[in-house]
């Protein structure tokens, strides 16, 4: 690793997590891995992007949202025609050994994908970022009210989808914490 | 918030899929070559700017911008097809070589007929009918039965 270069360091601190977000939003793999190749031509391009900011996780991200969105309001048409073609997702999660654990994730990216764009950027930030919701209304551009009334109705609908599997889980954890 | 919910507890522990270790050098150098090419503050080109702002209009639906485009140039071609003393449609100029060729077609028009008119004579005598020649007076063909003579005498 080469910790000189600062394009080489921002990538090492961030594209794990920029990649995850992108796929999450796009579905696709490789898109993901064209709007994160497209974010660090962004950050290379303007590399004074970083100077001013408080957060340069925050600022990749915001970029990285722009493009998502920018992309998502193209292929649209191409969308329809996949769906129709019976094409499959690419799942956000890492694919697990286990039945039940692949199985839930698998339900969970679909759940995942299943809400809208905008709650579906505030879930992921909100989760698996780690962000306030300052960071994530700075993100996406929005209130910090909306980002929160966001995360709420989309986590009612997670619960929903999901209830059997958490509640399959906390059975199982009670019952193995017996004696 | 309420960091107990387990939705988002058994969510927030899921592992996120990560990008493939190859892709590093790749998306690096992309993005050194994106950057050695251009200056930190270029301006914008104009064709850069002419594609961000043609695409910042038709991006929203690209489909129902090239019907209306479609549409006004079908209507402009009927319009340049029509016979232009056709005085009902508005006198929109047509294309410029179209014009040029309609204006030297007229002229050259104007100028046979000038010519025609200077070729002929100036008396009015061929332009006039000819009259026709007054017809000699009427002769009867079968001459009238007379008495003949000789046969009276016989």
């Amino acid at each position: 690793m080469s910790d000189e270069d600062p394009l080489a360091r921002c990538y090492d601190a961030h594209a794990k997590g920029l990649f995850a977000y992108l796929l999450s939003l796009t579905h696709e793999e490789e898109d993901a891995r064209d709007l994160l190749q497209e974010t660090f031509l962004r950050l290379a391009r303007q590399p004074d992007l970083l100077d001013a900011a408080r957060s340069e996780r925050a600022v990749l991200f915001r970029i990285a949202h722009n493009l998502a969105m920018d992309f998502h309001r193209r292929r649209t048409v191409r969308d329809r025609f996949l769906q129709s073609q019976g094409a499959q997702d690419s799942i956000p999660f890492a694919p697990a050994e286990d039945p039940d654990e692949a199985a839930f994730r698998a339900e969970a990216a679909r759940a995942l994908s299943d809400l809208p764009p905008e709650q579906r950027a505030v879930v992921h930030l909100k989760l698996w970022e780690g962000f306030t919701f300052e960071q994530i209304a700075r993100v996406l551009e929005i209130s910090p009210n909306t980002a929160a009334s966001r995360y709420r109705y989309a986590l009612d609908k997670l619960r929903i989808r999901l209830r059997r599997w958490v509640e399959n889980s906390s059975q199982t954890t009670a019952g193995t914490m017996k004696p | 918030m309420n960091l107990q919910d387990p939705i988002e507890t058994r969510l927030r522990r899921l592992p996120l899929q990560t990008p493939a270790p190859e892709w590093r050098a790749a998306i690096l150098d992309a993005a050194r070559a994106a950057a050695s090419s251009e200056s930190p503050h270029q301006a914008p080109t104009i064709h850069g700017l002419w594609r961000n702002w043609l695409q910042a209009i038709l991006w929203p639906s690209p489909r129902a911008w090239a019907i209306l485009a479609g549409c006004w140039l079908a209507a402009l071609t009927l319009q340049w097809s029509l016979p232009a003393s056709d005085s009902s449609l508005p006198t929109a100029s047509p294309p410029t070589e179209l014009a040029q060729r309609w204006q030297a077609w007229q002229e050259r028009k104007r100028y046979m007929a000038e010519l025609l008119r200077e070729l002929a004579p100036r008396s009015d005598e061929p332009s006039q009918p000819v009259p026709a020649p007054a017809l000699p007076p009427r002769q009867t063909l079968v001459e009238p039965l007379q008495p003949d003579e000789s046969s009276i005498a016989a």
